[in-house]
C-alpha cells in the first residue's frame, strides 16, 4: 500500500508540473483525473466494507515443538463489489515463555470468501495466542483505507512438548509414605475400609476377613479382600521466572510434563504446581484426562516473578517436593527437595539438585530415584 | 524481556498462504479484450486528430479493433496454440507490408511531413520543422500511402498494447501513450476527449489491477469496476470542465514564471539572478531596493566609439506589476503577411538592413562599422545581449520572434562576436555623397525612404504638383510623390486624448516666408472673427484673403495613422492629405531593394501596433491624469516644435524627450525606493506616491506613458556601456551597469532605445539624453556615495551638477551580491523550490535503486542455476546477520550444500532456502519502530 501511495503521490507531482508548464486543458484535466478516480474507487469501497468480515481459526489439533501451527484467517465479502486488498496486523503471543511479534499479512482482493493460511512456528512449547489487532480494508488502488473495527478475533493454540518415556524407581521408604484416598484397582491390599474383592479362603488369608454370611450361603468358605491405597505422589511445583529464556521455561514445563508422565505410568498420583496469577494452582494427575487438563493450565502458565510459586507453596506438606524451576534457585529449600534446574548452573549439582539441559531431559532424568 | 536464545530461532511465521477464489475466465478475457480495444483505438484517435494526418478515422479504429483482438485472444490461449497464431498473425503482416512497402514508405515520409507541419504551425512561428522531400507514387494518391502506413503502423502497434495489457503493465502503456503524443503536446496541441478519456480510463484499470498481491493474478470484478468508474469520471469532467470554456488561471503562469527564471539562473555562469538577466518576466511587485557589489559580469570590446546598449530582455506586457514577453500572435500574423524574399530576415536587425540600403544608394560601403566582442563572465548565459544595430547572430543562437536572441544551449556561449552598424550617425543628404553625422538618433519619419530611393538622375524642382507629372515614367512618379509626402509629413502632429477639438492644423506664414506660426482650427475662427469685427488681427493681418493666403491647412494625422498608414503623398492643393483618398508610394518602382525592405517594414509596423500600445486598462485613467496634471499644453508643444527644430527628430523624438524631463522633473533617482504596498501597482505608487526610483521605475513609466498617448513602446533591460569606456581591449562591464530603458518604435528603423533615466548620458549627442537637471526635492540615497559622474557627455559641461546627486555608484562597503529586486527571481527566493527539487530527486533515486535492488536480488534467487542462487542467497542471510539476525543451521546446510553438492538443490529445497531467507528478513524488521523499518526497508534495501 505504502508502494501505491508513493506512486499516486508521485503522479500528483507531475501532473502538478504538468499543470504548471503545459498551458493548455489537458493539463487541467489529468490532473483532476487522477484526484477524482481515487475517490471515485474509495466511495465505491464503502458498501464492500459494510458486508466485510473476517473470521481466524486455531489448528485443530495441537501441535509439537517445530512444527507449524497453521492458523487460517478468512475473509468474506458478502458484497457485489469487491474490496481492495485487505491488510491485517496479526500479534502472536507463546504466554508460557512470553514470546511475542507482530507480523503484517496481505490478502487479495475479496469478492466472496478468501483465506490465508499462517503457519506458526515455535520452537518451544506452550500456549500459541493469535490476535488480529488490526484490520485494514483498501480501495482497489491501494490508496485509501478504512479500519475495520470488529470484536477481537483471536485463537490459541498448544504446543506440546516431546515427552520423554522413562521410570523413575521410588525407594521403598517413598512407598511407606502418605496414601492418598484412592485405591488401586487392578491390585489388592490389606485395607478393609476398602473392599477390592470377595474370593474363596486361600491358606494364610486372616480368619478376621472370612465372610460368614456369603459362606453359610455358598457353603465354601469366602474372605474379603482388602484393597490397596494408593501411595500419595511427590508434588512437583514448577517454578517459571520472568527472567528466564524461553529456552529455560520451555524446559521446565517439559521437565515437569515428563516428571508428571512417568509418575503416573508408574501409577503414582501426584500434584502438580504452578503459581497462576496471584494464587497457587494446584491439579492433581490421577488419569489421562487430568493429564490433559494439566497440561493445558500448565501450558498457559504465566512466567511470575522470581521464585513466587515456592513462596506461595506451603512447606508444611509431607509430600515430596520435585522443584522444577526455570532459573537457578536462590531461595533455601527443603532437605527432601529434587530440584530441578533448567538453567544454566555454574556450581556443580549436588544430590538434590540436577541440571536440565534443555532437549537432553531424558538424560538428565535418567537415574533418578525418588 | 526475555534473554534471546541465540542457538534457537524465535516464535516466528511462515510464509502464508492463501487460497483464493477461483473465477472464471470469461469474464477477464473479455475484460482485457475491451480494455486493448480502448487503449488502441483511443491512441489510435487521438494520434490521427493531434498531428493532423488526414486519415479516415473508421478503416483505423476498425484495424486498431481487429488486430488488438485477435493479438488478445491468441494471448489467452494455450503456449502451443499462442505461439502458432502469433507467428501467423506476424507473417500476414509482414508479407502484407512486403507487397506494399512502397506506399507504406511514401505514406511514412508524408505522415512524417504532415506531423511536422502541424507541429510547426502549433508552436505558432517559434519553430519550423521543415519536411522531407518525397516524390509522388504511381497509382497511389498521398493520403493512400498515408493510410496504408498508418494501418500497418497502427497494428503494430495494436499488438504491442495488447501485449502489454494482457502482461497488466500500466507503467508501460502509460509510457507508450505519452511517447507517441509528447511531440504533440509539447506543441500544446490538444488531445481529443473522445480519444484521450478511454486511454486513461485502461491506464487507470491497470494500475487498480496491478495493486493485487500477485502481478498475474487478477480479479476481472475489479477491473470491470474501475473501468467504468474511470470512464464515467472522465466524461463528467469533459462534462463540467469544458475544454472552451477553461481559463488558465494567472497564478499558474506566475508560478511557471518563476520555475523558468529559477531554472535559468541556475545556470553555472549565473552569479545572481537580477536586474538584467532575466529571460521570461521581470517582476517588480515586491522592488524594495537593488544594490551592485562591482562584480564583473560581461567583458566587451569594441572598435566603435558609439555607447551600446546591450540588451537582453524585452517587455511588452505589462500586468500586475510585472513585464513579460510577448505571446507572439502578433509576431505570427506578421509573419504569414511579410513578402517572401524577407522570410530570413529578422525585425531586430531591421535599423542594420536600412543602413546597407542607404549605404548601398549611397555608392558607399555597406558593411558593418564595427564588431562588438563579448564574453560572459558571470551573467545568464541564456542571454544574448544585442546591441542596436546589429546586422546578424553568432552560431548558436537564434532571434526569439522580434524580442531578443537567445542562445540554443542552456549553456550559453562563453564568448560571441556581433556585427554592428552605427545607427547614431547616419544622415544621407541629397545633394552629398558622404555621410553626414549630425549625430541623432534615426527617429525616422517615413519621408526618410526617400534617402534610399532618390537616384542622382532625378532633379527635383519647382512645382510638386505630381498631377502634372502623370506622363512621366513610374520613377518619377513615385519619386515625387515621395518628395511631396516629405512636407507633409514634416508638419503632423497627434491627436492629443485630451484635446478634442478638430483634427484640423493650420500653419500661418508670414509674408515674408520666415516664421511660421502653427494654430489650431479654433484660433483660425477666432482671428477671422476679429478680423471681420475689427479689421485687425494678430501678425499684422488686416484682412481674411492675406490670412487665407498664408494659411496652409494640415490634416492632423493620429499617431495611429502615423503607424499603419502607409507612405502615401499630400494631394490637391499639395498641403493637406486624406487617407480615405492616399495614394500610397509604390517604392519598388523607385528602388526594388528599399520598396521591398519598405514593405515588410511597414506589415511588421502595422501587425504590432496594438500589441504594443496596450495598457492595463485599470492604469490608462491614472497615466492619463499623470500627462494632463504634466500638463501638455498643445500650444506649448506647438511652440516648441517649430521650423526651426530639426525635423530628422521627429515628433517622437520631441515626445519622449518631454516625458522623460516630466519624470526627471517629478522624481528622483534613488536605488532604494521601497516597495509598493500591497495591491498597490508598482508604476502607480512610483508616479502618485513615492515619486522615487531608479532606471526600472523610469523605464516603466516611460513606456506606459507613451504607450497611452499611442506611441509603440517596450521596456527593455541589460547592459549599458557609455561610449568613453569602449575601447578595442576589453572593458570590465560590471553589475552596477545594468540598466532598463526604453524602446520606442521609429517606422523604418525599427525599435530604438531612448534614454528615461535622469544621470545617464550616452557619451554621443542625443536630443534625449541631455541631463535632467538635479531633482526637485532631495532625497537620500542609501547606495550612492560616488559622485563620479558615469560618462562624459558631449552636450553637458556641467557633470557634476548631473551626476552628483543621481548617478549610480557602487554601494560603500557592500557586498551584496543578491539584487532585492525580485525582478527575475534572486537566489534567495529561489532556494525552497532548489530544496524542493533536490529532495524530490533524493526521493527518487532512493525509490529507484530500492526497485533495483530488490529486483536483482530476486533475479539471483531464482535463477536457474542453483549453486549461484544458494551463493546469493547465502550472501544475503550473511548481510542480514549484522542486523541482528542469526544463520539459522537449516539454512547454512542448504547453502552448504548449494556449494559444495555435485547435484545442487532440488526445486523444493530452493524454496524452502528462499522462505528462511524471507522468514530472516522479517525477523530483521521485527522489533522494530516504524522510521526504523522504513530506514532498513528503502535505505538498507532489507
Amino acid at each position: 500500500m505504502t508502494k501505491s501511495r508513493i506512486l499516486y503521490a508521485a503522479s500528483l507531482l507531475a501532473a502538478i508540473f504538468f499543470l504548471i508548464f503545459y498551458i493548455g486543458y489537458f493539463s487541467m484535466f489529468l490532473l483532476l483525473f487522477l484526484l477524482c478516480v481515487p475517490l471515485c474507487t474509495f466511495f465505491l469501497l464503502l458498501p464492500a466494507y459494510r458486508n466485510f468480515s473476517a473470521v481466524l481459526a486455531a489448528p485443530e489439533k495441537p501441535v509439537c515443538c517445530g512444527e507449524a501451527a497453521v492458523f487460517s484467517l478468512t475473509a468474506q465479502c458478502r458484497s457485489r463489489i469487491p474490496t481492495g486488498t485487505v491488510c491485517a496486523k496479526i500479534l502472536c503471543r507463546n504466554t508460557l515463555t512470553g514470546e511475542t511479534f507482530w507480523h503484517r499479512v496481505r490478502l487479495s482482493p475479496i469478492q466472496g470468501k478468501s483465506a490465508l493460511e499462517l503457519p506458526i512456528i515455535s520452537p518451544y512449547c506452550g500456549k500459541l495466542e493469535v490476535t488480529v489487532t488490526r484490520l485494514t480494508v483498501c480501495d482497489l488502488f491501494g490508496i485509501f483505507s478504512l479500519r475495520y473495527h470488529l470484536p477481537e478475533i483471536a485463537a490459541a493454540c498448544f504446543v506440546l512438548p516431546k515427552i520423554p518415556e522413562f521410570l523413575i524407581p521410588f525407594s521403598p521408604k517413598a512407598d511407606m509414605g502418605n496414601k492418598t484416598d484412592e485405591y488401586d484397582l487392578y491390585h489388592p491390599g490389606n485395607d478393609l475400609s476398602e473392599l477390592f474383592a470377595v474370593r474363596e479362603y486361600r491358606p494364610g488369608d486372616s480368619p478376621h476377613s472370612i465372610h460368614w454370611k456369603l459362606t453359610e450361603k455358598r457353603g465354601i468358605l469366602m474372605v474379603r479382600q482388602g484393597s490397596l491405597p494408593l501411595p500419595a505422589g511427590p508434588d512437583i511445583l514448577v517454578e517459571l521466572q520472568e527472567e528466564s529464556s524461553p529456552t529455560a521455561l520451555s524446559c521446565a514445563a517439559e521437565t515437569a510434563l515428563a516428571l508428571s508422565s512417568a509418575m503416573l505410568s508408574q501409577g503414582r498420583q501426584h500434584h502438580v504446581l504452578w503459581l497462576g496469577g496471584t494464587e497457587l494452582q494446584s491439579c492433581a494427575v490421577r488419569d489421562e484426562d487430568s493429564t490433559v487438563q494439566m497440561t493445558a493450565w500448565l501450558l498457559s502458565a504465566h512466567p511470575q516473578k522470581q521464585a513466587a510459586a515456592f513462596a506461595a507453596y506451603s512447606t508444611a506438606s509431607d509430600q515430596q517436593l520435585l522443584y522444577v524451576t526455570s532459573a537457578v534457585p536462590a531461595v533455601s529449600l527443603p532437605e527432601a527437595t529434587v530440584t530441578f534446574c533448567c538453567a544454566p548452573i555454574e556450581t556443580n549439582a549436588g544430590s538434590n539438585l540436577i541440571a536440565v539441559t534443555p532437549g537432553h531431559i531424558e538424560e538428565a532424568l535418567q537415574g533418578l530415584t525418588l | 524481556m526475555k534473554r534471546k536464545d541465540s542457538s534457537t530461532p524465535a516464535l516466528h511465521m511462515g510464509t502464508p498462504s492463501g487460497t483464493e477464489p477461483k473465477h472464471s475466465a470469461v469474464p477477464a478475457v473479455l475484460l482485457d479484450v475491451l480494455l486493448t480495444i480502448l487503449y488502441v483505438g483511443g491512441l489510435t484517435f487521438c494520434a490521427n486528430q493531434m498531428y493532423q494526418f488526414a486519415a479516415p478515422n473508421l478503416p483505423l479504429l476498425t484495424d486498431a479493433t481487429l488486430c488488438g483482438t485477435a493479438v488478445m485472444l491468441l494471448l489467452k490461449c494455450r503456449k502451443m496454440v499462442r505461439i502458432s497464431g502469433l507467428s501467423l498473425l506476424g507473417a500476414g503482416w509482414s508479407i502484407l507490408l512486403f507487397r506494399r512497402l512502397q506506399p507504406v514508405a511514401v505514406g511514412s515520409i508524408l505522415a512524417a511531413n504532415r506531423a511536422l507541419n502541424t507541429m510547426s504551425v502549433a508552436s505558432k512561428g517559434k519553430y519550423d520543422f521543415g519536411s522531407f522531400p518525397v516524390s509522388s507514387l504511381g497509382g497511389y494518391t498521398r493520403n493512400t500511402c498515408i493510410l496504408l502506413f498508418l494501418l500497418f503502423t497502427v497494428s503494430l502497434f495494436s499488438a504491442a498494447g495488447a501485449l502489454l495489457i494482457h502482461q497488466k503493465r500500466p507503467l508501460l502503456c502509460t509510457l507508450l501513450f505519452f511517447i507517441v503524443l509528447t511531440p504533440a503536446l509539447s506543441m500544446t496541441i490538444a488531445p481529443p476527449a473522445v480519444g484521450i478519456v478511454p486511454v486513461l480510463a485502461v491506464c487507470t484499470t491497470l494500475f487498480a489491477l496491478h495493486t493485487g498481491l500477485r502481478r498475474k493474478s487478477h480479479s476481472a470484478p475489479r477491473g470491470w469496476l474501475t473501468l467504468p468508474a474511470a470512464l464515467l469520471t472522465g466524461i463528467l469532467l469533459c462534462n463540467f470542465l469544458h475544454p472552451e470554456a477553461y481559463i488558465r488561471p494567472q497564478k499558474l503562469e506566475t508560478v511557471r514564471g518563476s520555475f523558468e527564471n529559477a531554472v535559468q539562473n541556475l545556470s553555472p555562469r549565473h552569479a545572481y539572478g537580477g536586474l538584467a538577466n532575466s529571460v521570461s518576466q521581470v517582476d517588480m511587485s515586491k522592488n524594495e531596493s537593488v544594490s551592485f557589489s562591482g562584480k564583473t559580469m560581461l567583458r566587451v570590446s569594441a572598435n566603435s566609439d558609439e555607447a551600446q546598449y546591450l540588451k537582453s530582455f524585452t517587455g511588452s506586457n505589462y500586468q500586475n506589476s510585472r513585464w513579460t514577453l510577448s505571446d507572439g500572435s502578433a509576431y505570427q500574423k506578421f509573419l504569414q503577411s511579410c513578402p517572401a524574399s524577407m522570410k530570413g530576415h529578422n525585425v531586430q536587425t531591421l535599423m542594420a538592413q536600412y543602413e546597407q540600403l542607404i549605404r548601398k544608394s549611397s555608392k558607399l560601403s555597406s558593411n558593418p562599422d564595427s564588431t562588438l566582442t563579448i564574453q560572459n563572465i558571470a551573467a545568464n548565459s541564456r542571454c544574448l545581449f544585442l546591441p542596436y544595430g546589429t546586422a546578424s547572430l553568432p552560431n548558436g543562437s537564434d532571434f526569439d520572434r522580434d524580442l531578443c536572441a537567445r542562445f540554443q544551449s542552456i549553456f550559453g556561449k562563453n564568448q560571441y562576436s556581433l556585427p554592428v552598424y552605427a545607427c547614431t550617425r547616419n544622415n544621407v543628404a541629397i545633394s552629398s555623397s558622404t555621410i553626414i553625422h549630425t549625430g541623432n538618433w534615426p527617429v525616422f519619419t517615413p519621408v526618410d525612404a526617400a534617402f534610399a530611393a532618390v537616384k542622382d538622375s532625378v532633379t527635383l524642382t519647382g512645382s510638386l504638383e505630381w498631377m502634372n507629372s502623370s506622363n512621366q515614367s513610374p520613377h518619377i512618379q513615385e519619386s515625387l510623390k515621395l518628395l511631396n509626402s516629405y512636407n507633409t509629413y514634416g508638419w503632423y502632429t497627434y491627436n492629443s486624448f485630451f484635446d478634442t477639438r478638430s483634427h484640423d492644423l493650420f500653419c500661418y506664414t508670414d509674408a515674408f516666408g520666415v516664421q511660421h506660426y502653427i494654430l489650431g482650427k479654433e484660433k483660425v475662427d477666432s482671428i477671422r472673427k476679429q478680423l471681420k469685427e475689427k479689421g485687425t488681427g494678430p501678425f499684422q493681418l488686416t484682412s481674411e484673403t492675406e490670412l487665407d493666403k498664408g494659411l496652409t491647412q494640415y490634416y492632423l494625422l493620429s499617431l495611429r495613422d502615423l503607424y499603419t498608414m502607409p507612405l502615401c503623398p499630400s494631394i490637391g492643393d499639395a498641403k493637406s492629405i486624406r487617407p480615405a483618398t492616399a495614394y500610397p508610394i509604390d517604392l519598388k518602382k523607385i528602388d526594388s531593394a528599399a520598396g521591398t525592405f519598405f514593405d515588410y517594414e511597414y506589415a511588421y509596423r502595422k501587425a504590432v501596433y496594438d500589441e504594443n500600445t496596450q495598457v492595463p486598462e485599470t492604469l490608462r485613467p491614472m497615466l492619463l491624469a499623470w500627462l494632463r496634471k504634466a500638463n501638455y499644453p498643445m500650444n506649448a508643444f506647438y511652440s516648441g516644435y517649430s521650423s526651426n527644430e530639426d525635423t530628422h527628430a521627429g515628433q517622437i523624438n520631441a515626445i519622449v524627450t518631454l516625458i522623460a524631463k516630466e519624470l526627471a522633473q517629478s522624481s528622483s533617482y534613488t536605488l532604494s525606493p521601497g516597495a509598493p504596498p500591497e495591491g498597490t501597482d508598482f508604476i502607480d505608487y512610483f508616479l502618485n506616491t513615492s515619486h522615487r526610483g531608479y532606471c526600472v521605475h523610469f523605464a516603466t513609466a516611460e513606456t506606459l506613458l507613451l504607450r497611452t498617448l499611442g506611441i509603440p513602446a517596450r521596456y527593455a533591460e541589460g547592459y549599458y556601456i557609455p561610449s568613453n569606456k569602449l575601447s578595442r581591449s576589453y572593458t570590465d562591464v560590471t553589475d552596477d551597469q545594468a540598466h532598463a530603458w526604453v524602446e520606442v518604435y521609429a517606422p523604418g528603423r525599427g525599435w530604438i532605445p531612448f534614454e528615461t533615466t535622469p544621470g545617464y548620458s550616452t557619451g554621443s549627442t542625443q536630443d534625449n539624453r541631455k541631463s535632467y537637471g538635479t531633482p526637485p526635492k532631495p532625497t537620500p540615497r542609501a547606495a550612492v556615495n560616488s559622485a563620479a559622474p558615469s560618462t562624459a557627455s558631449k552636450a553637458e559641461s556641467s557633470s557634476s551638477s548631473m551626476a552628483a546627486s543621481s548617478a549610480p555608484a557602487r554601494s560603500a562597503g557592500t557586498v551584496s551580491a543578491t539584487s532585492a529586486s525580485g525582478t527575475s527571481g534572486n537566489a534567495g527566493s529561489d532556494l525552497p523550490w532548489v530544496l524542493l527539487l533536490l529532495c524530490l530527486l533524493a526521493g527518487v533515486a532512493v525509490f529507484l535503486r530500492h526497485t533495483w535492488v530488490t529486483a536483482r536480488r530476486k533475479r539471483a534467487f531464482t535463477q536457474a542455476d542453483t549453486k549461484a542462487a544458494g551463493i546469493a542467497v547465502y550472501t544475503y542471510l550473511q548481510f542480514l546477520t549484522e542486523h541482528g539476525v542469526p544463520l539459522e543451521m537449516e539454512a547454512q546446510q542448504l547453502c552448504e550444500k548449494a556449494l559444495f553438492s555435485k547435484y545442487g538443490l532440488t526445486a523444493t529445497e530452493m524454496k524452502r532456502l528462499r522462505s528462511l531467507a524471507a522468514d530472516s528478513a522479517q525477523q530483521a524488521l521485527a522489533g522494530h519502530n516504524v522510521w526504523e523499518r522504513f530506514l532498513l526497508r528503502w535505505i538498507e534495501n532489507i
